[in-house]
């Protein structure tokens, strides 16, 4: 298993994007549109990993897309949209957790535990047991991440959360990439070594 | 442990392999690609990590909106300012400043003062001064002056000579 594997695209794939990129910056309407359904559910999952909650995931996404396109000319390399698209989403991420944490300032303790849900109920989600296991797996994820420093678990989640290659991270982190790859082995080593992060790595995907 | 003359990946080189495998040594990469048991153990840890992956693919929801696109700003040349719907609403506007203001105008002079409310103007304003003059030389009302003696202080030589007597009549 290579290590890209997720991240490899097709020359045919990478040559088309570069194309819907190059139309996108010169104000066609159609190509923006396709360049947000194709990146959508990615940068929606994206937000959603790292602040579980859907509702403010689809706010960020839409927010991402629009900061995406008003900006969309100043992309020097197009085929480098992937990366920078990321980056503006963890900028969006960062504010909205900032924001979250001042908020939580003026806010009771039982209102800041809410603020953490999975999916609302409702009768076209998902049965109970689903409802339980899912939000039982986003509990467990994060206790794992917890136990990462903050460059640590942005580059694992990066890498193998949303398939981005080192050098898509080194650009959407604006690192270099032995920097980048530092902060991936040393993640990944705390995964392999730690016995508490094994555990709850054998649990999650057992 | 050593598999023909190599030794085999030790932990920390397994994780370096999933991190990147071309930063190994290019003996250990040549191991890594021919030992199974090597290949094995990285392959496994990968697997934990893309079953971890996928397992967040799975219990993540899907988006239900659709990404709205920005309104675009397109800038329009000058000279696309000069079509007819805009002169005429320029026309227009200036028209109705001119009557606006004009119209003002009117109201503030309604008509040019004649010959005779000149003369009349000039008889008020004279009355007008006699008036302020009389009050320079005699602040006091008339009925005042009476009590005060000033009426006809002047043509009262004897009272003067009551207060002040002259020098030859003392002695």
């Amino acid at each position: 298993m290579a290590p890209s594997d997720n991240t490899t695209t097709t020359p045919d794939a990478a040559a088309q994007l570069v194309a819907l990129v190059n139309q996108a910056r010169t104000g066609n309407r159609s190509a923006l549109a396709r360049l947000a359904d194709q990146f959508h559910q990615e940068i929606f999952r994206m937000v959603f990993y790292r602040i579980r909650s859907r509702e403010d995931a689809e706010d960020i996404a839409q927010d991402v897309f629009l900061k995406a396109f008003q900006k969309i000319s100043s992309v020097k390399e197009a085929a480098k949209f992937r990366g920078w698209l990321f980056s503006i989403a963890l900028n969006r991420i960062r504010d909205f957790q900032r924001k979250k944490r001042f908020r939580s300032l003026f806010k009771k303790d039982d209102e800041h535990i809410e603020s953490h849900p999975t999916e609302k109920t409702g009768s076209e989600q998902p049965e109970a047991l689903a409802q339980v296991l899912q939000k039982d797996f986003w509990r467990q994820v994060g206790l794992i991440l917890e136990k990462l420093p903050t460059m640590e678990r942005e580059v694992f989640l990066l890498r193998f959360f949303d398939h981005l290659s080192i050098k898509e991270i080194a650009g959407a982190l604006k690192k270099n990439e032995s920097t980048v790859k530092t902060h991936l082995y040393r993640a990944l080593a705390k995964f392999k070594k730690e016995p508490a992060m094994r555990q709850l790595l054998n649990e999650i995907i057992r | 442990m050593k598999s023909g003359n190599v030794q085999h990946l030790n932990e920390e080189q397994l994780i370096q392999s999933v991190v990147d495998a071309s930063d190994l040594p290019d003996a250990v990469q040549a191991h890594l690609a021919e030992c199974g048991r090597c290949l094995a153990g990285k392959n496994s840890f990968e697997l934990e990590m893309k079953t971890l992956s996928q397992k967040a693919e799975q219990f993540a929801p899907q988006p239900q909106r659709r990404i709205i696109l920005p309104a675009i700003k397109t800038k329009k040349p000058f000279w696309n300012l000069l079509d007819w719907r805009n002169l005429i609403a320029a026309a227009v506007t200036v028209a109705a400043v001119f009557i606006l203001v004009w119209g003002t105008h009117l109201v503030h002079h309604p008509s040019e003062p004649g010959a005779e409310n000149l003369t009349a103007d000039m008889a008020e304003s004279k009355k007008l001064m006699t008036e302020v003059n009389t009050l320079v030389d005699n602040a006091l009302p008339p009925f005042y002056l009476v009590l005060s003696g000033e009426k006809n202080a002047g043509s009262d030589e004897e009272f003067y000579q009551f207060l002040i007597p002259t020098i030859e009549e003392k002695t």
